[in-house]
């Protein structure tokens, strides 16, 4: 009998469950209220002691005892309420208070959860890249030797690191050597080779071809000199509006912002359907072909 | 006419050696031009400017030699501003990159070494180092700054009042008056997880090319400012020194070689098109 | 937001059925249109162009993380390809940074490769985690176009500042580029650069319409549903706002103005 099938699916179904689950929560912290409705009081702080809350419910004063199970709100002139400490309200706070609902208390170390299994993909990087390189020198293919400093510059790197935040000593200046002398300049050079590229691509592509290519060019035109001083010293004898750096704000200001707006809708929209699709395992083409 | 068609199909190397010289000419001779200041530019000053004497600024500078030529002139002119004017600061780095912090530390020196030599660390500013966790820790530093960070980039407890008096007042967002994102791309979660939920200003300095994404956000509110790459930092640094001769910020320099390589490519286009023509003209 | 209130609940839930409504209906075999997306029906001429020559192809699926939307959708024309190279007997070299990319892509290259009929063509060193950095990374994938000759290249996901460096040493090659990114303000360099490029939403929509499969043209259907209720309060709001101002009471209970 061939077990590889079985065991695909049972892997498959496993994390198609924690999928669930692990979406499940997030829907439920956001979607359930942090107290339980129809136990929950809204009012204005009369006074606070440490065994219970004094407000003031619809003209009437209310007490509500301190419990560990008590979760209270205060409102803010802008966005959502916050979350407060009894001990921190002042007479006078718009608050709503009852018993918790639990799911938001756990929010904090299910997202420390995902923060440090996020962490762990840099490891899993360095152990991917490590593998290539070791089995690259094992079979000596092709410049292998570029794999041996591969090496050779993650122990650098590492050694390097330890010396941040160092004063002085022979720490501070392997830092400075890897980050400041090798790093910094390299990384800086890949970056503007952008530049050149960005050049010849203009060059290559931007040609008048039709009436939009025509705009295209003209809005590229405006924007460009409108974003250095050059723009400005060209056109400051005109009006306001005829001037191009005006004219750039405009186009980045106003027709740009719109159509910026309307991708993003529907990205949003896009973005929503897949995660949906990915939460309930609906996903078909390339990752769960077969029905689960 | 043979000529001019042949306009349209310069070898590539022409161009990057047009671009090479282009920027790099203002290297050699010192030149500073006068810059067109943008509202988005005056809006993050004059928001910065208006900071009541007990709230902080919370930075958010993750970037590293990539895209430091824009970045760090936008970070230089707002630590400046915020030297200058005496409001403490705080900086994180979110993501993207764990050298944010040592960048970070580069401006600062630079600025305490040539500009404030009495500022103090602790005192005027605190690195917190490098954080991962995107939205979930920008909703920790939101709730509770300790519950993210123990200790700063020194290593150095948060509730060590002796070496950093500035963090014993700040506790949660309720004392951060504005947040400022800068790197490559900010995160718009920023936005989203922390504008949309306690109403905190937010402003952005980010790379050219990336700011188109991010002016609806400066017409609907959620952004108090932005400084769009090199230029927002040189119309930035034209805001504190109103005469140009006072201004040295790295954003007043490469703004010289970005308007020249802006030139260059607008001039290739140009021939680019004429040979375009004419070579369509000799096909008739 | 740190908790749904009304509005944003009604919008969830309206959302969600509608997206899940069309899911099952398009399961049940009432499918739907979906208009030519001139980029998506050139990957098919480009396979086949690099299989004639005996060449190898890339497909460099972003800079994203694998959780981004962007890099699923990308996985799914990844799918796509790698199970038309198979079927022509070629091969597909997938680069990236991300590491837990690297056994998602391996997976989904292995299983094309089965599917049609040739697992011995699938090589696991064609996945390649070639560095930890986006920049790196498009260095690295610049060398392989040089040394493996490649004749296309395929790059959908998310993108950053490298796209350029991706593109243009790949241009020089000749090779035939398809790009498509959800990135909006790399879309110009991908223009520039490449053959064909698949703007925005289009890279989400591209699974649907390269695999046809009902679950996804279902999913586009809903999706599109949602937006006509998006567009619909927008010109409510901005009628309203216009003749009766900001106190109207739909704007008020929208929450725009609060």
């Amino acid at each position: 009998m061939d077990w590889g099938v079985p065991v695909a699916m049972t892997k498959r179904r496993f994390i198609a469950l924690v999928t669930f689950l692990a979406g499940l929560y997030y829907f439920l912290e956001f979607v359930v209220p942090p107290t339980i409705p129809w136990r929950t009081v809204q009012g204005e702080v009369v006074s606070v002691s440490p065994q219970s809350i004094t407000l003031l419910v619809n003209g009437q004063e209310t007490q509500i005892p301190v419990e560990p199970t008590l979760k209270v709100y205060r409102d803010r002139p802008t966005g959502a309420p916050e979350s407060v400490e009894p001990a921190q309200l002042r007479p006078g706070d718009r608050v709503s208070a009852g018993p918790t609902t639990y799911l938001s208390d756990w929010l904090t170390s299910v997202n420390n959860f995902f923060i440090v299994l996020g962490s762990m993909a840099w490891g899993m990087g360095l152990i991917s890249l490590a593998m290539v390189h070791s089995s690259n020198i094992r079979r000596r293919r092709p410049e292998w030797y570029g794999s041996v400093l591969f090496f050779l510059a993650v122990g650098a790197g590492m050694v390097a690191g330890f010396g941040y935040g160092e004063k002085s000593g022979w720490l501070k200046e392997v830092n400075n050597v890897v980050f400041n002398y090798l790093l910094r300049p390299m990384s800086s050079t890949v970056f503007s080779l952008l530049t050149f590229h960005m050049a010849t691509a203009s060059y290559r592509a931007f040609r008048v071809k039709s009436g939009e290519a025509m705009l295209m060019m003209v809005s590229a035109f405006i924007v460009m000199l409108g974003q250095i001083p050059i723009g400005m010293w060209l056109t400051h004898g005109l009006p306001s509006y005829l001037q191009l750096p005006v004219m750039a704000q405009w186009i980045l200001y106003i027709a740009n912002s719109a159509a910026v707006r309307g991708m993003w809708f529907g990205m949003m929209v896009g973005a929503i359907a897949v995660g949906l699709r990915f939460w309930l395992s609906l996903e078909r083409g390339a990752f769960f072909d077969r029905e689960l | 006419m043979e000529w001019l068609a042949r306009l349209q199909s310069i070898d590539r190397r022409w161009i990057y050696a047009a671009i090479w010289v282009a920027c790099a000419l203002p290297f050699v001779v010192n030149i500073k031009l006068p810059v067109y200041v943008s509202p988005e530019t005056r809006r993050l000053y004059e928001f910065i400017e208006k900071c009541p004497p007990d709230k902080v600024v919370l930075v958010d500078s993750v970037w590293d030699a990539g895209s430091q030529g824009e970045n760090w002139g936008q970070v230089e002119v707002v630590f400046e501003h915020l030297f200058r004017r005496r409001i403490p600061f705080i900086v994180i780095s979110l993501e993207v990159t764990p050298l944010g912090p040592q960048f970070a530390d580069k401006v600062i020196e630079k600025l305490v070494r040539e500009k404030f030599p009495d500022r103090k660390y602790g005192v005027d500013w605190v690195n917190l180092g490098y954080t991962k966790g995107g939205w979930q820790a920008m909703q920790q530093i939101a709730k509770d700054i300790r519950q993210q960070y123990k200790k700063d980039s020194r290593g150095y407890s948060l509730d060590d009042a002796e070496r950093l008096p500035l963090m014993q007042r700040v506790r949660n967002i309720e004392d951060i008056y504005l947040i400022y994102s800068v790197t490559y791309s900010p995160l718009e979660d920023w936005i989203a997880f922390i504008h949309g939920v306690y109403g905190t200003p937010i402003a952005f300095g980010c790379a050219g090319i990336q700011s188109t994404t991010y002016y609806r956000y400066l017409l609907s509110g959620q952004l108090v400012g932005m400084l769009v790459g090199v230029r927002g930092a040189a119309e930035y640094d034209a805001l504190l020194h109103p005469d140009l001769r006072d201004r040295n910020s790295l954003g007043t320099k490469l703004i010289v070689p970005q308007a020249f390589g802006h030139l260059v490519i607008i001039v290739a286009v140009i021939l680019g098109n004429i040979g375009y023509f004419a070579a369509r003209r000799r096909r008739g | 937001m740190e908790h749904a209130n009304l509005q944003m609940l009604i919008a969830i839930v309206l959302f969600s059925f509608l997206i899940l409504w069309k899911i099952f209906t398009a399961r049940r075999g009432r499918g739907g249109f979906i208009r030519r997306i001139p980029g998506l029906n050139e990957i098919d001429e480009a396979i086949g162009r690099a299989t004639e020559m005996g060449r190898p192809m890339i497909f460099h699926p972003g800079v994203g993380e694998v959780q981004n939307v962007g890099t699923l959708a990308a996985l799914g024309v990844l799918g796509y390809v790698a199970r038309k190279a198979a079927q022509m007997g070629s091969r597909v070299i997938v680069t990236t940074a991300i590491p837990v990319v690297v056994p998602v892509a391996e997976d989904i290259v292995k299983q094309a490769y089965a599917q049609a009929g040739r697992p011995d063509l699938f090589n696991a060193d064609d996945v390649r985690f070639l560095a930890a950095s986006a920049d790196q990374l498009a260095l690295a994938t610049a060398n392989v176009m040089e040394r493996e000759k490649t004749a296309a290249h395929f790059f959908f996901g998310v993108y950053d500042y490298t796209s350029l460096l991706l593109t243009e040493p790949g241009q020089r090659t000749g090779a035939i580029q398809i790009a498509g990114t959800d990135q909006y303000f790399q879309v110009p360099f991908f223009i520039a650069s490449c053959d064909y490029t698949v703007i925005g939403e289009e890279l989400y929509a591209a699974s649907a319409y390269l695999t046809r499969e009902p679950t996804m043209l279902g999913s586009l259907i809903g999706q599109d549903y949602a937006k006509i209720i998006v567009l619909a309060v927008i010109v409510l709001g901005a009628l309203s706002t216009t003749l009766m101002g900001t106190q109207n009471f739909f704007v008020q209970w929208i929450g725009v103005y609060r």
